[in-house]
């Protein structure tokens, strides 16, 4: 009988006790964290959360600035980025799913380029899309074709790797099933493997294009902190983006520009966050359980 | 004899095309990477025909726009490693605990509840965080809570900072290794009279150490690479010192800060900009390299 | 398919497929070795044994279905009416739709009933008109005898039906493309009795037109429904390596009442397996 009494004793001892707090304080300070983040730049950028955030662009004179080209910027520049990115990245992804051989060595080695481009450091996309704008011709780097260019190659690994695991859930007997039923492998893949995966691809997607609207480190080395009072009009005109004018403003020494440093920065999240609720929206409704 | 033939009934020419297309696809990343070499090297070997390589490797003092131009790495090198290591100091016992109590003890209601907050770390923009740790953090917390002597801009800050933006990473992966432990090992420890914590501790952990020591690894590779939050919280000198509280320049914030400047294709201080790039992609390929066989070896062990 | 006559005056049953000296590898493993059997027409062939006995091999290799694990290799011959599937120039699409398959645990396509049923007219025929496509579901469904149960939702989705409906959704499926042959890898592992015994029923109807073979654990199921059956089981050989072979095939009725080897009786008096 003791040994029965003594089971709460056993996992309350003041060790586990202890190693159980610390699980706790771990959560506790990211949970803090985020609150304090979302919290300061709310307080911090309330007084510019207005009108005029959207409508007025950059100025010399901090109360009549807005981050009206920003906001379009970064809507032009990460739609042409999701235009090229998309497509190959899921294209890439049936072909290393459905069809690579895995036995082949440059298969394989595809596979690991990718999982370690992945990881490569979104400065140094940057730094590509320099050498690739002067290979092309182009003189002036801080055009919107190039800051799209940057993201599309920042953010194909991310949707070839998501994209992979929506086509991996997929179960094999749907493929069986269709195989047997005497359809080729093209048709199988374009007809059932990838439309059942569908919802998971535009989940992972979604979150993908998000980091990319979040992005500034590979924009900064194609000079996109610049002083734009015009909505970009074209593939080869200037740009900014939210998150570069962000950079810009918090640099600046004026109080004012970092209130709206933070504005705009709430405005960001915003965004983001409603991004991220799209995703798990569609994850939730659509999203088949196998 | 059969009266009919199995053989192919069109030669299913454009299948073959859309093959070659979804593979054209798939090899285009190696093309990316490729590019990524030729882009970082070339400029990367002008530079070391102007600075020999001993130079820039074990040079301590790194002023490219100096007149004398001096180009020791160095000062950079440290400051990465600096916040780096602070980084990580902050975001491996977070992020562990947070994936020993998803994986361990959390509820299935809990766990539902906690992931996406978590998530949410991972959502936020690295200018954000920037912002936060220049404005918030240094400002607030390092200055007026705990009265620091520290400047506008710090490493601690910085790094602190970009600790809690790889929680997520490290929780994420530690969790899936841990998750991966097979039930049996957790209830054979049970059955010898081990409370939660012992089996945690002496069982579950050790079992998934490769696929932990894998997101510690994946950790320090986007520490090593994260640009906002150092350029904006850890300033731009150069500056190789023991003191957290003051501000450093690392590989990464250099990059930014100097392709803000205007310098000419082709010139030294321009080629500078991609021998330090050369150096922080190698850094990473490496970190990331080893990364990834960690994680083949838990995915394999289970 | 002229040749899928039936009728046959002097009581000779015509081969429609044949197995010669068959060996199934998987890597190095040799996991199904030197099967040779005859499949007749109009029949229900059943294959029983204990499990790993390398039945659903055998039965996955009747439509080269085999071709889709990694690593298998298929050794010997395999006759379709004369022709010999592991030829050559024979595409393996070609082989699968005169020969359909109904696998172990349904599964219906994430798609409406209606769609399920046309995929496979639709892949195989380009034009098919639309009310040339409906007749097909409509007849389909029918011979599987689900017409009645689904006719006014065929736009729900297959997911929404019970498992025995699932499972003779994925034989109209089947039958949509009007094969030859049909096999049937456990059709009813999965499935309660009743569900079960609809399927039974259904088979022995389809059977007058169509060639079925079925792999079963069941040997009620087999003796119940099958016209011959074969016995395979599994042995370890010198080498340590387990493999499975056919011990004998038979009129149904003689295998189950008079075996003529000693295993197939010790297994149907269930002392072993």
């Amino acid at each position: 009988m003791t040994t029965l009494i003594n089971k709460t004793n056993h996992e309350h001892t003041p060790l586990a006790l202890i190693f159980l707090s610390l699980l706790w304080f771990s959560l506790f300070t990211a949970a803090t964290f985020l609150i304090i983040l979302f919290g300061s730049l709310l307080l911090d950028g309330f007084s510019r959360l207005n009108g005029d955030l959207f409508t007025q662009y950059n100025n010399t004179v901090p109360v009549q600035a807005g981050a009206r080209a920003a906001i379009l910027g970064t809507l032009f520049v990460v739609s042409v980025a999701a235009l090229m990115t998309v497509p190959i990245g899921i294209m890439a992804a049936i072909y290393l799913e459905e069809f690579a051989d895995k036995r082949n060595r440059f298969n394989r080695f595809i596979e690991l380029n990718i999982q370690n481009l992945s990881a490569v450091p979104a400065i140094v996309f940057g730094m590509l899309t320099l050498g690739v704008l002067q290979i092309l011709g182009f003189s002036n780097k801080n055009i919107v074709f190039g800051g799209s260019l940057a993201l599309a190659l920042l953010v194909m690994p991310v949707i070839i790797l998501t994209t992979r695991e929506a086509l991996r859930a997929v179960p094999q007997e749907i493929r069986a099933g269709s195989l047997a039923l005497g359809a080729t492998e093209i048709q199988t893949t374009f007809r059932q493997t990838l439309p059942a995966a569908i919802p998971s691809i535009a989940t992972g997607t979604i979150l993908a294009i998000s980091r990319a609207i979040g992005e500034a480190a590979p924009l900064l080395l194609l000079g996109a902190l610049v002083f734009i009072t015009y909505d970009p009009n074209g593939l080869l005109a200037g740009f900014t983006t939210l998150p570069i004018q962000i950079f810009g403003w918090s640099s600046a020494p004026q109080e004012e520009f970092k209130t709206l440093a933070a504005a705009a920065s709430v405005l960001l999240l915003a965004i983001l966050l409603m991004m991220n609720g799209l995703a798990i929206y569609i994850r939730n409704k659509f999203e088949r359980k196998w | 004899m059969a009266n009919f033939s199995l053989a192919p009934t069109s030669k299913r020419r454009g299948e073959k095309v859309v093959r070659g297309i979804l593979f054209s696809a798939a090899a285009l990343s190696v093309v990316v990477t490729i590019g990524i070499l030729a882009s970082l090297l070339i400029p990367a070997v002008a530079f070391l025909r102007e600075v020999p390589i001993v130079e820039f490797l074990t040079g301590t003092r790194w002023a490219p726009r100096f007149e004398p131009a001096s180009f020791g790495v160095l000062p950079l090198v440290v400051g990465t490693l600096w916040t780096t290591v602070i980084a990580l100091s902050v975001a491996v016992p977070i992020g562990l605990g947070i994936a020993i109590f998803l994986s361990e003890y959390a509820s299935r209601r809990n766990r539902k509840f906690i992931k996406p907050v978590i998530e949410l770390l991972a959502g936020i923009p690295t200018v954000v965080y920037g912002f936060f740790a220049l404005e918030f953090f240094t400002q607030t917390i390092l200055k007026s809570w705990l009265s620091l002597e520290v400047g506008s801009f710090s490493v601690l800050s910085a790094g602190f900072v970009m600790g809690i933006m790889i929680v997520p990473t490290i929780a994420s992966i530690s969790e899936d290794a841990l998750n991966a432990v097979p039930q049996g090992l957790r209830q054979g420890s049970f059955a010898l009279g081990a409370n939660k914590m012992q089996t945690t501790i002496k069982v579950v952990i050790p079992a998934a150490l490769s696929g932990i020591a894998a997101a510690i690894v994946l950790g320090v590779s986007r520490a090593v690479g994260e640009t906002m939050i150092v350029s904006l919280a850890a300033g731009n000198r150069p500056n190789i010192s023991l003191n957290p509280l003051e501000g450093a320049q690392t590989m990464t914030g250099f990059i930014a800060n100097a392709a803000l400047g205007d310098s000419r294709v082709g010139s030294v201080e321009y080629n500078t900009l991609f021998a330090v790039g050369a150096l922080l992609f190698l850094l990473t390929l490496l970190i990331n390299l080893i990364s990834i066989r960690l994680v083949r070896k838990f995915r394999q062990a289970y | 398919m002229d040749v899928k006559a039936n009728s046959n005056p002097t009581g000779d049953k015509s081969v429609v497929m044949q197995l010669q000296n068959l060996n199934v590898s998987y890597g190095p493993m040799r996991a199904v070795r030197d099967v040779s059997l005859d499949i007749y027409q109009n029949e229900i062939t059943a294959f029983i044994g204990p499990s790993g006995c390398g039945k659903s091999t055998v039965i996955r290799s009747l439509n080269r279905t085999n071709d889709l694990i990694e690593g298998a290799k298929v050794e010997g011959k395999v006759l379709y009416r004369g022709l010999d599937l592991y030829a050559e120039d024979v595409d393996p699409i070609e082989v699968r739709r005169r020969i359909g398959m109904v696998f172990q645990k349904p599964n219906p396509f994430p798609k409406s009933i209606f769609d399920n049923v046309a995929y496979g007219p639709r892949v195989i025929q380009k034009n098919l008109s639309k009310s040339q496509t409906q007749d097909i579901v409509e007849q389909s469904l029918q011979r599987a005898g689900l017409w009645d149960e689904v006719k006014t939702d065929l736009n729900k989705n297959g997911f929404a039906l019970s498992g025995g409906q699932q499972q003779r959704l994925c034989i109209a499926r089947a039958i949509a493309t009007n094969p030859d042959v049909l096999l049937m890898d456990e059709p009813c592992a999965s499935l309660d009795p009743i569900a079960t015994s609809i399927i039974e029923s259904l088979m022995m109807d389809l059977v007058k037109d169509y060639t079925v073979v079925i792999v079963t654990h069941n040997m009620q199921q087999a003796a119940r429904v099958s016209d011959r059956t074969a016995f395979f089981t599994a042995e370890i050989d010198g080498n340590g390596e387990r493999y499975g072979y056919l011990v004998e095939i038979d009129d149904t009725e003689k295998m189950f009442i008079n075996p003529s080897n000693k295993r197939t009786e010790d297994y149907i008096a269930g002392r072993f397996g």
